[in-house]
């Protein structure tokens, strides 16, 4: 995490920040950390237990000891079904949860919308309300309660932790090898896409907004343009404001493809170091065949983790920009 | 501009019956004028006026009964032949120019010709970006008055020989109405014009009037 330029943090710490003021406004905040809490563990505690299982089946076998596998396993299924009914209950409690804080954030920047002066709505273009109402709310509640968001960036953490924790205790070569090609990936991924996205975003929901004002003379004007002919003038504004949305989103998506390729390469290029690594330990004898597979399952499931937080905090960025922009109408 | 008007035909509305679903509009309602004469048509809020006039314009076409304008019969082909100054803001989200244009090809000079016909063109002169100078979502950046003396622009650029008007300066204050008046003088001088209102005193002598009362036209 060092590897995040202070840069960075500001722009996560400005995000965070704009998000604590929205939930605070809807007083929602503690039941809302609450809920995370309580969905967090899960995926570490399954990383944990299939890394636990394979070190045991292996470790059965390699002693000769097929008559414990059994047992294992059936241990093994209880453990998942009792997690799986704890993930299950959690979900219901927070999709309802969701259900409830959107209805009263549409309402309270309805409220808020209804509230202002004719000057301060008119300083606005139709398509910039609309897009605001519309657009920027999902992208709220997509960072609120959508996949690779704020539930998925709690969950990574915790499992990216508790897997670093286990792959420390499995062997501490294999461990700073796994983390010699994640430090770099971090840093190149930070300078090269997340850093990129807010202006991105920002630039994208100005096209939306643009684009949107664009269509509505198309209903609102329809006689004067069939009378005048106009129909070529306004499609031409339309498709110039939908060029400049198209840029903007081709942008983003530009990054993301950067994004994965290096997730390729870096993936690929520490798991051939880990295979090498653990190769040559278990030549001199130090390490087992189980502890090695036991260090690559834990691996997975860290990398698992930091996949799913590079992609959560390339997300929260991007909706960050709508949440800062629901901020400004509820402040207005 | 110059033409010669009387190879204008006329505007000709024959037995013709709209309804918007059940509810009957207008019933054998016929109507003649002929080039150059100036047509008034008042009446009460939502008795038909407007929809009159989009018959006229080639917007909607009649559930029976014939529409001719200037001996064209398809409203892709009225439409050609027609302008039309609306009651309400009819201007796009662009500038001047396009507002004024179309997005047609105009010469320079003729653009200007139509913008002081509409009285514009000492306003526009003092704009910063003059005719390029964007009047906002539904003209927001423009007065009222502006903004209806924009569509007359319009109206003169494309110098068309039915000049259709729906209450064009009723939504204006008396001073403002009574310059967009005149520059309305400009735009229907010599031409066929259609101009529909609740306000009798918008018309002047020169117009024949008519009462659109329960569907049909009553002379008077």
């Amino acid at each position: 995490m060092t590897a995040i330029s202070s840069t960075g943090w500001k722009e996560v710490d400005c995000f965070v920040g704009d998000f604590k003021r929205l939930i605070k406004r809807m007083g929602m905040g503690r039941r809302y950390v609450l809920l995370l809490l309580l969905r967090a563990p899960f995926d570490g505690a399954r990383a944990w237990m299939l890394a636990a299982l394979m070190k045991s089946v292996f470790r059965c076998l390699e002693a000769g000891e097929a008559e414990g596998l059994p047992e294992i396993c059936v241990s093994y299924g209880i453990l998942c079904a009792l997690l799986f009914c704890y993930n299950g209950t959690v979900w219901s409690l927070y999709a309802a949860f969701a259900a409830r804080a959107e209805a009263a954030l549409r309402g309270r920047l309805l409220e808020r919308i209804l509230k202002l002066g004719c000057r301060q709505v008119e300083a606005r273009a139709r398509g910039e309300w609309m897009t605001r109402l519309g657009s920027d709310v999902r992208a709220t509640f997509e960072m609120m309660n959508g996949p690779l968001n704020i539930p998925h960036a709690v969950v990574a953490i915790l499992n990216t932790t508790l897997s670093s924790a286990l792959l420390l205790g499995g062997s501490l070569l294999l461990a700073g090898v796994a983390w010699l090609w994640i430090l770099p990936h971090l840093v190149l991924h930070e300078r090269m896409v997340l850093r990129a996205i807010p202006g991105l975003k920002e630039e994208s929901q100005r096209a939306m907004a643009q684009c949107t004002s664009a269509i509505g003379p198309l209903i609102e004007e329809a006689d004067a343009i069939r009378i005048y002919d106009a129909g070529g003038l306004l499609l031409a504004d339309c498709a110039r404001h939908s060029r400049s949305l198209m840029a903007a989103n081709l942008g983003m998506h530009r990054r993301g493809a950067l994004g994965g390729m290096l997730t390729r390469i870096f993936g690929i290029g520490g798991y051939f170091s880990m295979l090498l690594s653990g190769a040559l330990l278990m030549e001199k004898g130090c390490m087992s065949f189980s502890d090695v597979v036991y260090c690559f399952q834990v691996r997975g499931s860290m990398l698992a983790g930091l996949f799913m937080l590079i992609a959560s905090l390339g997300n929260l960025r991007a909706n960050g920009v709508c949440v800062k922009r629901v901020n400004q109408v509820l402040d207005e | 501009m110059e033409r010669d008007r009387t190879e204008w035909y006329e505007v000709r509305l024959e037995d013709v019956a709209f309804s918007y679903g059940e509810k009957q509009v207008l019933q054998n309602l016929s109507l003649v004028a002929r080039p150059g004469q100036h047509i008034g048509i008042v009446g009460d809020s939502g008795c038909g006026k407007s929809t009159i006039l989009k018959l006229l314009a080639g917007l909607y076409e009649p559930d029976s009964g014939s529409v001719e304008v200037m001996g064209k019969r398809t409203p892709g082909d009225i439409r050609k032949q027609v302008a039309l100054v609306m009651q309400q803001n009819a201007l796009f989200p662009l500038s001047i120019r396009d507002n004024i244009t179309c997005g047609h090809h105009v010469p320079e000079a003729a653009l200007w010709e139509a913008c002081r016909g509409a009285s514009l063109a000492d306003w526009i002169k003092g704009l910063p970006q003059g005719l390029d100078t964007h009047v906002g979502q539904r003209g927001g950046q423009v007065s009222g008055g502006q903004a209806q003396r924009i569509q007359i622009a319009r109206a003169l650029c494309k110098d068309a020989p039915v000049i259709l008007l729906d209450e064009p300066v009723s939504a204006l204050d008396r001073d403002t109405g009574l310059s967009v008046l005149a520059a309305l003088g400009r735009l229907t001088a010599g031409r066929t014009v259609i101009h529909v209102t609740h306000h009798p005193e918008a018309l002047d002598d020169g117009y024949i009037i008519y009462r659109l009362e329960g569907g049909r036209l009553l002379r008077g």
